[in-house]
């Protein structure tokens, strides 16, 4: 068991880039942070985490270890990944799986949160709200996670919300933005 | 590491009843607490206090009480949890790091010997002096048929 954030300030500057990268899709954040999370966190997950998570949200851990980490620091009860709020994995899930909120209600959707071991993988070309023009960057996922990613333009609002993170460096992808290939 | 939870709760019950000057004169007496760092707080907060009304009743909100909780990990991993009422941020400081080492089979004897036990005497010769005090003034009720006999 270690430490969660040290005070306020820490949670805050941690809440600011978290906005950062959801407002700014593609660009990669750095997380200020000196937390010491349990594996497979990365420090940037688990900064997510400890940020977002509350009493009020469900979260869906793999590891034991993670879970009672994160549970002990913000109070957040656990769930199956079909229905939690905030989503762990390390290979993405199908994601019809996970809870894409309502047209009424399309916030309900998932936040999944995907930690990998670099952000090296297919070049991509990123388009939408909060991108001037388009950005090419490189992103760990797959051509079927991508075809599904595509999926989501056609039940907007509904969707789910992606954070990629490596280490303490984060990318944030909302389901507004369209992912192509180059 | 004691796996005995009402033990446990004694011990727990007893600290979060002692006030964290009276822990730390009983601490003097035993080997210093091992180096520590804290995982959660020490921090004040509120606690919603659930009542019933007879055995029967709905539970209902009572009220709130403040609280203070503290986390630690000592330098040998071991994890203790420190919860009293108010908001003493240093008394459950000294319960959690006590905590951990009450948990820790070999350590136990020690500290249970210097602090809990003379805590525990000196709660309990408090309640019994309070209740001989309340026996004193006991006002015996007598029905009529009891009179009658």
């Amino acid at each position: 068991m270690t430490p969660g954030f040290a005070d306020a300030m820490e949670a805050q500057s941690c809440f600011r880039a978290v906005l950062r990268a959801l407002s700014r899709p593609g660009e990669i954040v750095t997380i200020a942070t000196g937390l010491i999370p349990p594996p497979p966190l990365s420090v940037a997950s688990a900064a997510i985490f400890l940020t977002l998570a509350d009493a009020a949200t469900s979260v869906a851990l793999p590891d034991e270890a993670a879970r009672d980490w994160l549970i002990f620091h913000t109070g957040a009860p656990a769930a199956a990944a079909q229905t939690a709020d905030f989503v762990l994995a390390q290979t993405p899930p199908p994601l019809n799986l996970l809870r894409n909120g309502s047209d009424d209600a399309p916030e309900d959707g998932a936040t999944l949160i995907l930690d990998v071991e670099n952000f090296a993988g297919r070049r991509c070309r990123l388009t939408g709200p909060g991108i001037d023009g388009f950005s090419l960057i490189e992103l760990p996922l797959d051509k079927n996670f991508l075809a599904e990613w595509q999926e989501q333009k056609r039940i907007a609002p509904r969707g789910v919300d992606l954070f990629i993170c490596c280490e303490n460096r984060v990318i944030g992808l909302p389901r507004t933005v369209q992912i192509g290939t180059v | 590491m004691l796996d005995d939870i009402p033990l446990r709760q004694n011990w727990l019950g007893v600290l979060a009843r002692a006030s964290a000057a009276a822990i730390a004169d009983h601490l003097q007496a035993a080997p210093a607490l091992p180096a520590h760092q804290r995982l959660r707080g020490p921090e004040a907060g509120m606690a919603t206090l659930r009542g019933r009304i007879g055995g029967a009743g709905d539970s209902f909100n009572l009220g709130e009480m403040t609280i203070a909780r503290c986390s630690i990990r000592d330098a040998a991993g071991r994890i203790g949890h420190g919860y009293a009422a108010g908001r003493d941020l240093s008394q459950v400081e000294l319960i959690a790091r006590l905590d951990a080492v009450l948990q820790d089979a070999e350590l136990h004897e020690l500290y249970d010997l210097a602090v809990i036990r003379p805590l525990a005497a000196a709660q309990a010769a408090t309640r019994a002096a309070t209740e001989a005090k309340a026996a004193a003034t006991e006002v015996k009720f007598f029905t009529l048929a009891t009179m009658r006999s």
